[in-house]
């Protein structure tokens, strides 16, 4: 007892021990002394370089220090000006892209922007081994002026602007002596931002802290005087550290959104739209080349009971992909919960006795991977298809396996981007079924003026539908969780999967 | 007398400068403690090499790679093939591990494929954290699991059923549970301490044992039970034996009984379980690291292995792997410290 009552007494002292070493980041809900913002992300960095970094729940934060190219209004998604202040197509076909760059803007580093700094920056992109080079294919670039650019693409490039806009990072452009020097850009963000990181007080993968930039050209979008960015993987401890004040805001997730919930000075901001996670259904399969079997899959599952299980109000469930420019409300709903109709479809295709078909799953993906998979598994097993489920441990594995050709369908979470973005699932390397007439609609909206694309992509969006090209299931909500002192939040997909953190303010 | 004795020696010793120094290091390699050090870190170093040749073996096994790592669902097969070749892992599994042993041997553990920062440096910024939570849990699990297994022997009847208990209850609740219901009384409900993040000792020293003390106390459960279990068989042993027998009817006093005589003789058993434990730990912080949002080694690890890293993966385990020979040679030390037949032997 003795024992036990000097390890109380222990940690009691210990407990008032320190306390006021982090008195400089608790300040928060009144916002009395200095405006701290701690933010808790659920996934990191994988570098500080864009060019060779992933794209997930952390890649908002790189816009408190790297302004892109062009802003994407995160209420309308109409692209708006940044560090160009002029932009727009050339001539016809969607084969150049002009921008005229601001004058008053400079890196953190003290290099001034200019049309060559952003010629160097674009290049090094296409070459510097990440993953999001292939994506915008250029021919040339030209510099007419100090402070003009010129793309110009080999093939159509609609959606050019999302990638301006900070898309698969592409726009976040950095200082010309991180691309002379790469090793530079691994440990320090160089871009053009109202915050820059401190490479001192941070920690790449656990923590990130940020403090005015004070030679930003626009004092008046500094909101804060210092802005902390925790990595905190584990959705139960984000919630605990949101009740105990430790954290303004931070990432919500479903396991933890009824909590929130409960939660009194907490306010649960979502918008739908995060991710699509879905089953590409590959020509690799011989039963799947059939109309049929893949319109029975999808007459095969209850979108709205798994929905609800999994996400609740948060989640939608759709038989349609949902990219930003080209989702019709009216196909939401398009295969309805029919198991019947799904066995007559397979009975007709000729797999009336049992249909066995492999899939590849990311098993790292919660409740968007193998969950998902797993109830839908479920739902086919009462049609008679039977779903031999691999589940992948990484991203690598989960690639490796879904290109060989050995699966009849790959699970994948697609973000919530424009429809060109993903074109390729359609190509044969990729695998999912290539059709003609989806081919011939996706040539004509690459070459169409910017407002008349979106009717075009919703036609391309139909025709998978029709054509049963995947099997969707339900749209996951982007949720943050933020004291209600905080301002500004808008939790839509504005920037591929991240919400606008750089636009949060202190309420007065 | 001894003023005669001594002069001569003096005399030649001042004669002969370098002789002192000569029986001095006689005598330390004479030492059995410093002979067994030497003997231990001449095996350390062919252990390091083939825990490393191991690691490069067992990691090339794990599908896939990391140029599909970085290049993602998109990747065109001659952008695949380029990044596998700057990335050099389009070589034989030999000539990649010749290159990274060349270069460590030379003090290079390499740089990350991943975020090109060299592995020495974010493995430096990590080890303080594993560190500080495996010693902290070292030195709690010691403290307590020898006080209540002592209290245990010696005491007896409701105090030797409750140690039972509580090592059963150590035993059976996982460190991330423990964790998470510490986190939720003390953190959330108390307000007592962080629930996340860990403070460097040069910032602010209460701040740093603040942010140890639910963690350290996650992963302490079981080695407190597992040594206040083991403290308690060997003291009882010791107890019931005959010496402590004669000293008792000797007239010895029964806390010179229990602290100089029983316990000294469970200690060898204690020490194998501490060193058994700081083994168990080094990989057993990954959950609580998780839990607590602590930037360990444990989870670099993890991470490191899932995104086919080799060069932080490799670093990462040759570091534990010196962590473990460090600590099997002071428990060692101590063997020889505690008994006099190991030093004999």
């Amino acid at each position: 007892m003795v024992a036990l009552a000097a390890l109380a007494a222990l940690l009691v002292v210990v407990a008032g021990c320190g306390g006021d070493s982090s008195s400089s980041d608790s300040t928060s809900a009144s916002w009395s002394g200095p405006k701290v913002l701690r933010y808790g992300v659920n996934s990191k960095l994988d570098t500080y370089n864009p060019a060779r970094d992933s794209v997930n729940g952390s890649t908002n934060i790189r816009y408190l220090t790297t302004e892109t190219i062009l802003a994407k209004d995160p209420k309308t998604g109409a692209y708006e000006p940044a560090l160009a202040t002029d932009f727009g197509f050339v001539g016809r076909g969607n084969m150049a892209y002009q921008f005229t760059l601001r004058r008053d803007a400079k890196f953190s580093d003290g290099t001034p922007l200019d049309a060559a700094a952003v010629k160097k920056w674009l290049e090094y992109f296409g070459r510097a081994g990440g993953p999001w080079a292939p994506y915008v294919p250029i021919r040339s670039i030209d510099t007419p002026d100090r402070y003009t650019v010129r793309i110009n693409f080999p093939v159509p490039s609609p959606n050019i602007e999302y990638f301006l806009a900070g898309g698969n990072n592409w726009g976040f452009v950095s200082s010309p002596r991180g691309v002379d020097n790469p090793r530079l850009l691994a440990e320090n963000m160089m871009g053009v931002g109202p915050y820059v990181l401190v490479p001192s007080d941070s920690l790449a993968g656990d923590h990130y802290t940020f403090e005015p930039n004070r030679n930003y050209y626009d004092q008046s979008k500094i909101k804060w005087d210092k802005i902390v960015v925790k990595v905190i993987a584990d959705p139960s401890t984000t919630m605990k550290a949101l009740q105990a004040g430790e954290l303004d805001a931070a990432q919500g997730d479903y396991s933890t959104v009824g909590t929130a919930e409960r939660v009194s000075d907490l306010t649960i901001h979502w918008g739908q739209g995060a991710f699509d996670p879905i089953l590409l259904l590959t020509q690799h399969s011989k039963p799947l080349q059939d109309v049929r079997v893949r319109q029975a899959l999808n007459y095969a599952i209850d979108r709205r009971a798994i929905t609800d299980a999994m996400l609740g109000k948060y989640g939608e469930p759709t038989s349609e992909w949902v990219p930003t420019d080209g989702f019709d409300p009216a196909y939401q709903d398009y295969y309805k919960y029919d198991p019947a109709k799904a066995r007559q479809l397979l009975r007709a295709a000729g797999y009336g006795d049992g249909l066995k078909l492999r899939v590849v799953d990311q098993g790292y993906s919660g409740n968007a991977g193998d969950r998902m998979v797993q109830i839908v598994a479920d739902y086919m097993s009462r049609v008679g298809v039977d779903f031999q489920v691999t589940k992948a441990a990484t991203a690598a594995e989960h690639l490796e396996k879904g290109l060989s050709g050995q699966y009849d369908a790959m699970q994948f979470v697609l973000g919530s981007v424009p429809t060109a973005t993903f074109l390729g699932i359609f190509t044969p390397s990729f695998g999912v079924l290539p059709d003609p007439e989806l081919t011939r609609i996706a040539g004509r909206a690459s070459v169409a003026p910017r407002e008349q694309q979106s009717e075009i992509w919703k036609e391309f969006s139909r025709g998978t539908v029709e054509k049963a090209s995947m099997l969707n299931v339900f749209t996951t909500p982007i949720l943050i969780y933020a004291r209600d002192e905080i301002a500004g939040i808008d939790a839509t997909p504005a920037f591929g999967v991240s919400p606008a953190l750089v636009q949060w303010e202190p309420k007065s | 007398m001894g003023t005669q004795e001594l002069t001569p020696a003096l005399g030649s010793e001042q004669a002969r400068p370098g002789a002192a120094a000569r029986r001095a290091g006689a005598t330390l390699v004479q030492s059995p403690t410093l002979r067994l050090v030497g003997r231990r870190l001449a095996s350390s170093v062919v252990l390091l090499f083939i825990v490393s040749i191991l690691t490069f073996v067992l990691a090339s096994l794990i599908p896939g790679d990391p140029a599909r790592q970085i290049l993602g669902a998109q990747g065109t097969p001659e952008a695949y093939a380029a990044l596998r070749h700057a990335l050099g892992v389009d070589r034989s599994l030999f000539a990649q591990y010749w290159d990274w042993l060349t270069h460590a041997v030379h003090g290079d553990l390499g740089t990350s494929l991943f975020d090109d920062v060299p592995v020495m440096e974010t493995i430096g910024r990590r080890l303080p954290v594993t560190l500080s939570l495996t010693i902290g849990t070292l030195l709690v699990s010691l403290i307590l699991g020898v006080a209540l297994g002592v209290a245990s022997a010696v005491r007896g009847g409701a105090v030797g059923r409750a140690v039972d208990a509580f090592a059963l209850a150590g035993l059976a609740f996982p460190p991330f549970w423990i964790g998470a219901l510490l986190l939720s009384w003390f953190a959330v409900g108390l307000g007592w301490f962080p629930t996340f993040g860990y403070v460097p000792f040069a910032e602010s020293p209460g701040a740093w044992l603040r942010s140890l003390v639910l963690p350290v106390t996650a992963l302490s459960a079981f080695g407190v039970s597992v040594i206040a279990k083991q403290t308690r068989e060997a003291m009882l042993e010791a107890l019931g034996s005959e010496y402590v027998r004669m000293a008792r009817a000797s007239g010895v006093s029964e806390a010179s009984i229990v602290l100089r005589h029983a316990l000294k003789n469970a200690a060898m058993r204690i020490l194998t379980m501490v060193g058994l434990l700081a083994v168990t730990l080094l990989g057993g912080t990954v959950a609580v690291e998780i839990v607590f949002g602590l930037p360990g080694l444990g989870d670099l690890a993890v991470s490191s292995t899932t995104r086919h890293d080799a060069p932080m993966l490799q670093g990462i385990v040759v570091c534990f792997t010196i962590v473990v020979i460090a600590v099997n040679v002071l428990v060692d030390v101590c063997y020889t410290l505690v008994n006099p037949k190991v030093r004999v032997q």
